[in-house]
């Protein structure tokens, strides 16, 4: 009887864990194309469009091109920081994970989210 | 006692099941890792100094002669006139037989793809996973971990495919060398 409580317990635990590899996901689409901070940029970018100053336009629509790029860039980075910091296995994309049916692992796309605002949210609108 | 020993071995089986849940594989170094690519790669190669080998000294004449006519003899426009059409069929012949070798790689690349995905099924079937992932799919992979595992793809790759030929057509090399003649 008891083997067979800690047999269901195990068969349980095992279930809802689904793999003894720590795997996270991210949702790879929005971070390079749904983030709130792009929509700011394109604001900016929009306003910028709208001066009267040829010379100054163009500076500030490449300055903001450049953050974009630098954002880009950089979430890979940040994914990379995420995982080693939670000493995780795998990052997958939520589509990888769709197709194998791996619905427990935990999303960390707006960890994601929150560090490119940490750094790279303030988009300074007078820098050239 | 004997508990204890059932639950280790209980816990081993579980985590193994579970370890091969995320199966991936990295295919960037297929055409060194893949006998029959590396062999694909080597074989088009010779294929092609093959063909510049064929047409180079038929094509080098043609040009030397057409310079010494236009040195020696410039009012004789029908020569350099057929001259510079011999240069022009020998490189469309060089063209069309690039192309023929081309449409040939792409076929062998094609055989190559099937039984890589032949190898992905099996590698799941045997790892009990529904789908092998491959890297591109993944953001981050830890360095190490156990659910890397391109060496068994590439091992069952290996097995099933160890060798791809081209299949170049012959009656188009044929009608090459008769019209590059």
């Amino acid at each position: 009887m008891r083997m067979l409580a800690l047999l269901l317990g195990l068969g349980l635990a095992s279930a809802g864990q689904g793999t003894n590899l720590l795997v996270l996901v991210v949702d790879g689409e929005r971070l390079e194309n749904g983030l709130s901070v792009y929509a700011e940029l394109d604001r900016q970018l929009e306003q910028a469009r709208a001066l009267a100053d040829l010379k100054l336009r163009q500076q500030r629509a490449l300055a903001l091109e450049l953050h974009r790029s630098e954002i880009l860039t950089a979430i890979p980075e940040l994914i990379h920081e995420i995982a080693e910091g939670e000493q995780a296995d795998v990052v997958l994309d939520v589509a990888a994970a769709r197709r194998i049916g791996l619905s427990s692992a935990r999303d960390i796309t707006a960890q994601v989210e929150a560090l490119v605002l940490q750094r790279f949210g303030a988009v300074d609108p007078e820098r050239p | 006692m004997r508990t204890a020993f059932w639950l280790l071995l209980l816990l081993k089986f579980s985590a193994t099941a579970h370890a091969a849940e995320v199966v991936i594989v990295d295919l960037s170094d297929a055409y060194t890792r893949s006998q029959a690519l590396a062999g694909l790669l080597a074989e088009v190669d010779a294929e092609l100094q093959a063909i510049r080998a064929r047409h180079q000294p038929q094509l080098q004449a043609a040009r030397q002669q057409l310079q010494r006519v236009r040195r020696e003899q410039p009012e004789v426009r029908d020569a350099q006139l057929e001259l510079a059409r011999r240069i022009a069929r020998i490189e469309a012949a060089v063209e069309q037989e690039e192309e023929a070798l081309a449409a040939a790689n792409e076929r062998a690349i094609a055989q190559v793809d099937r039984a890589i995905a032949r190898a992905k099924r099996q590698l799941a079937q045997r790892l009990q996973v529904p789908v092998v992932l491959d890297i591109r799919e993944t953001h981050y992979l830890r360095p190490g971990c156990s659910c890397e595992r391109s060496g068994e793809l590439f091992a069952l790759l290996n097995e099933l495919l160890p060798r791809v030929s081209l299949q170049l057509d012959a009656a188009e090399r044929a009608a090459d060398a008769d019209s590059s003649g």
